[in-house]
């Protein structure tokens, strides 16, 4: 029953989505505006195909429904509600389908707020493009990744659950569909960017018709890679909140160079430049999201987030090739249309910041992707073994970071067009004390080491520029000076500033140590005694739980726990972290004590600055949301390059 | 202008290009091949208490083909292998020379194990920790071929099965057979 | 030149927060003083010498306090160090230092060994990488490996070496137009703060 529906629901996506686009091409051709005035109407009935295949998922996993197949190798009775919900995307194709459920929705929203224009090329083609999207996406889930294959379980059967690991904590429930809605979310500024190809309107209207949905997307994705670093810190805990797992690297890349767009896109905003830049970044971020989704699901890498194979692979590289193929080809054909409007005065200006920022994210975007894929041409090349790790990434992303930061710092002050000596001497004044006091309060709280020293000083040079600004607009607008993508921009740097220093502190300065402690023994670490008081086991319905408690510094009682999950067997420690403002404490357990032997194996790690991390993500997240609001009111089309008369007739 | 937008997308194009085709050519995990830096050199020293007092040194099995295994009674996969370990060793009836090392597990469980589950080849216990090292082993279980010259000819990852290790055994005396007949031998004497 | 004082004007009327800053200057001047004699404090920050004096001492401590990897002594620091430039073998995408693999754990104490035989880091990373295929989480720097290494470096400085010559190309052509002077705008940015 819930099977029949939930393949009712994927055809009817399938099928809509197939219809869609062919009536948007046939009003294209005959013109006729009736046919494509339906826009909404179709993208309804894609979102409801999806819909009901979601409803059918979770009726499935809410009753145990093993005659699914995808339920009986995620769904299991001891499973809590929470994390029966969250199983549609603990696995390769329930993640598909909420990704075909977030991708209908923004369709259908964008079809919502374009309802009125729909006699206008560009937004039909970016709405056929967003279709044939998705398409691909349910064409994927009636084929190689079906979610609703039929099982027939023996009788009495149950299902292991969802991966233990996933399991393990809340926010495995939120993690996938934050990184989703950003992930998915590119699709919309992607779809505009290749209608704006296709229809040769490549001038600046297409931008600020995306200008919302991309900082929206970002925000979002930026969301999930915090949750995400939060949950590995929270439930993986030895390896720390950033791995450089391949999986992770592959969310942070389309982030990289979605953030250089977000700054490049003002640019052009402004000055009419870098069209093809803009376009190939926006290009480069959908297909980056695809190709990590590849990343993730084919196993070509080895992750602790890799689903196991299957024939998806194959399907999702060949839609990046044709992504890459079909950007690229439009992109070249343009070509000459795509000529820049205006040119750069000079490199001490807020546009020569831009392209010093862009040159730097796209440098972190080349590290980062050639670190990733390096092992696998090395191997297909030559036939060796190696690997690249963190070692390889932290020294070649920290300098980076660091001219990141230093950027960060000088280009707020810097106006349009030039800048003289003078002028940024007088503004940049206040921003340095900031940093030298940042640097001698760093110094006196025993700080050492040049990276650490480097990053707190210029984070506090880049603070001091963010807060002059801050300042100086609120200053003249009242609250108005926080809203609006220049004042919003401003404290989502002050977000990145407070994680890049948070970074550097806690990879400078953390310290751990292995113990094996008999009962009421105590270790001495990073200025902390710890002492091992007793443990017991709790038994619950999905696990056997050791429990043991551990006094820090004679005060707080932590209790970190080691489950053993009974469908599956395997073990899964639970850190327990207190958190605090300069340090987090961290405890794990490494070995159980046993008949043989009472003692228990402890490992304690002293984090400093670490909560710093989640609390400059929510500001980034606050700092995102203020810049989606408008700002002072400002005609978008009054910018330098005099747009061409149709662009002005159409983007409005 | 028109020229450079071309190239530069050419440029990416390219580059894409490239990065489509090592992953299709990339195996999908797992199927890697089994590689290891001993293969071909000298067999790690090997030498070690028994499970019944006595010592057990891998030299004493020179010029015969010997199977280092490594395992635990606490891994599945190592007592699902055992059976064909019983068959192929030459102390139960087989062909060849077993030598097993238990991986930080406990003389008496592995005491207790083989005789459950039968076995009466060498097996060294205790602190053993540090020969896994010496081999390299990742992950139990795992069986490194030992030629009649001392080198460690091949390594077998996981379980394995008599017949995947005889007849590689085989192959490998009609290789060298071969080799030796036909010109520069890089044999070591005593193969 | 009227392109250049179109977008001046621009500059100044356009609501966007940090374009505010032209009214800058000015704000942060005291409020008797003209707009063309700027008090002493503020012509003090200009100074070049202050700066200079500045970035010397910044530099001058944060290079004092360098602080290396600790390369001997038994400490757990070292082990984890150490411990941290090795795959655990056993696991994906964890380091030895990050992982509870059984392996990981034997790992360790064959470095704590090492560390108290008094061998040197190079030593004991050396020991694994003999025994294991790709264990060493720091590509090669020589081979075919060096290229991860070489490849960024090159891009990247090409890349900014490009967009240099490409920028001094375009601001030399933009600058034979121009009459105006650096002082010239900002007392243009200066008056047009004014008008606000």
């Amino acid at each position: 029953m819930n099977r029949a529906l939930g393949l009712t629901g994927l055809i009817i996506g399938f099928g809509g989505s197939i219809v869609a686009i062919f009536m948007l091409i046939g009003a294209l051709r005959t013109r006729r505006a009736d046919l494509a005035k339906m826009g909404r109407a179709y993208s309804l009935v894609v979102l409801a195909g999806a819909v009901l295949a979601v409803v059918a998922m979770q009726l499935a996993l809410a009753q145990r429904d093993y005659t699914i197949l995808y339920v009986a190798q995620n769904g299991s009775s001891t499973t809590p509600f929470l994390f029966n919900v969250a199983a549609m995307w603990s696995a390769l194709e329930g993640s598909i389908l909420l990704w075909g459920i977030i991708l209908a929705g923004y369709i259908t929203v964008v079809a919502h707020k374009v309802r009125k224009r729909m006699d206008d090329p560009l937004v039909i083609w970016a709405l056929i493009v967003m279709f044939a999207v998705s398409i691909f996406f349910f064409g994927l889930m009636l084929t190689a990744a079906n979610p609703f294959v039929a099982n027939s379980p023996a009788p009495g059967f149950d299902g292991p659950g969802p991966n233990p690991l996933l399991q393990n904590h809340v926010l495995m429930a939120f993690h996938p569909p934050m990184l989703y809605l950003g992930y998915v979310g590119f699709t919309v500024p992607f779809a505009f960017a290749i209608a704006a190809l296709i229809t040769g309107r490549v001038g600046e209207g297409w931008l600020i018709e995306t200008r919302r949905w991309t900082l929206f997307a970002w925000g979002f994705l930026t969301a999930g890679i915090i949750l995400g670093a939060w949950w590995s810190y929270e439930v993986l805990g030895w390896g720390g909140y950033w791995g450089w797992d391949p999986v992770e690297n592959a969310s942070l890349l389309p982030w990289l160079t979605g953030t250089a767009y977000i700054h490049s896109v003002m640019v052009q905003e402004r000055r009419g430049m870098l069209r093809v830049w803009n376009l190939s970044l926006l290009c480069a971020t959908f297909s980056l999201t695809i190709l990590g989704t590849f990343l993730t699901r084919s196993g070509v890498v080895q992750s602790v987030h890799a689903f196991t194979a299957g024939s998806v692979g194959p399907l999702l590289l060949g839609f990046f090739a044709l992504i890459v193929a079909v950007s690229v080809g439009l992109i070249g054909w343009r070509g000459d249309q795509l000529r820049s409007v205006g040119r750069i005065d000079s490199a001490v200006s807020r546009e020569g910041a831009f392209l010093a920022n862009n040159l730097v994210f796209a440098a972190l975007a080349f590290v980062v992707m050639l670190g990733t894929v390096f092992p696998l041409i090395v191997e297909a090349v030559a036939g060796d073994a190696l690997s690249v790790g963190p070692p390889y990434f932290n020294r070649m992303t920290m300098p980076l970071g660091l001219t990141l930061l230093f950027l960060m710092a000088i280009a707020p002050v810097l106006p349009w067009r030039k800048a003289s000596g003078e002028l940024l001497r007088e503004r940049l004044w206040w921003p340095a004390w900031f940093g030298i006091g940042s640097l001698a309060l760093s110094v006196v709280l025993g700080a050492r080491g040049i990276a650490a020293l480097l990053a707190f000083t210029i984070g506090g040079f880049a603070a001091g520029s963010a807060f002059r600004q801050i300042a100086l607009a609120t200053r003249r607008q009242g609250w108005r000076g926080l809203v609006g993508r220049a004042n919003g921009g401003m404290v989502v740097h002050l977000g990145t500033i407070m994680i890049g220093v948070a970074l550097a502190a806690s990879m400078s300065f953390m310290s751990q140590g292995e113990f094996t402690l008999a009962r009421g023994e105590t270790a001495h670490i990073g200025g902390h005694t710890v002492r091992y008081v007793d443990s017991h086991t709790v038994e619950y319905n999905n696990r056997i739980s050791l429990i043991a408690r551990i006094k820090v510094d004679d005060k707080v009682v932590y209790e970190p726990r080691l489950n053993r999950f009974r469908a599956s067997g395997q073990t899964v420690p639970t850190p327990s972290v207190k958190a605090g403002p300069r340090s987090d404490i961290m405890l794990s357990i490494t070995s159980a004590p046993s008949e043989d032997d009472p003692s228990l194996g402890l490992r304690v790690i002293v984090w400093p600055m670490v909560t710093w991390i989640w609390v400059g993500g929510l500001v980034m997240l606050f700092g995102t949301v203020l810049a989606i609001f408008p700002g002072k009111r400002r005609n978008p089309l009054q910018a330098v390059s005099e747009p061409t008369p149709m662009e002005l007739e159409h983007s409005r | 202008m028109k020229h450079r937008s071309v190239i530069v997308a050419a440029i990416f194009g390219v580059a894409a290009l490239g990065l489509v085709i090592v992953f299709a050519m990339s195996p999908a995990g797992g199927n890697k091949d089994v590689r290891s830096p001993i293969l071909g050199k000298v067999a790690p020293a090997l030498t070690g208490q028994n499970l019944h007092g006595g010592t057990v040194d891998l030299d004493s099995f020179k010029g015969e083909w010997v199977l280092v295994n490594f395992f635990a009674t606490w891994c599945p996969p190592c007592v699902l292998e055992h059976p064909e370990l019983v068959r192929l060793s030459k102390d139960d009836g087989g062909q060849l020379q077993v030598v097993s090392v238990g991986f930080q597990d406990s003389t008496a469980k592995v005491k207790e194990f083989f005789a459950d589950n039968g076995g009466s080849w060498p097996v060294i216990t205790g602190d053993s920790g540090q020969i896994g090292l010496e081999y390299g082993v990742k992950a139990l279980p795992e069986s490194f071929l030992v030629g009649p010259n001392g080198r460690v000819i091949a390594k077998f990852e996981g379980g394995i099965t008599a017949k995947q290790v005889t007849d590689y055994i085989t192959k490998a005396e009609a290789e060298a057979g071969a080799d030796t007949s036909s010109s520069k031998s890089s044999q070591e004497p005593g193969s | 030149m009227t392109e250049v004082e179109s977008s001046a004007s621009q500059n100044g009327a356009d609501g966007l927060g940090p374009s505010a800053d032209e009214h800058v200057g000015v704000a942060d001047a005291p409020k008797g003083a003209s707009t063309k004699v700027k008090s002493r404090r503020a012509k003090q920050r200009q100074r070049w010498w202050w700066w200079l004096l500045m970035a010397g001492a910044a530099l001058a401590v944060i290079v004092s306090s360098s602080s290396k990897p600790p390369t001997e002594g038994v400490g757990e620091e070292r082990l984890f160090y150490l411990a941290s430039q090795l795959k655990c073998v056993q696991c994906v995408g964890e380091s030895v230092a990050g992982s509870a693999a059984p392996i990981a754990v034997q790992f360790r104490s064959q470095i704590r060994e090492q560390m108290g035989k008094g061998l040197t880091n190079d030593e004991i990373l050396d020991y694994f990488a003999s025994r294991y295929d790709d264990v060493l989480l720091t590509p090669p720097s020589r081979g075919i490996g060096s290229l991860v290494w070489v490849l960024p470096v090159v891009v990247i400085g090409g890349c900014a070496l490009g967009l240099g010559l490409a920028i001094r190309r375009w601001s030399e052509t933009s600058g034979q137009a121009r009459v105006m002077t650096d002082e010239d705008e900002s007392l243009v940015a200066e008056a047009l703060a004014d008008d606000d």
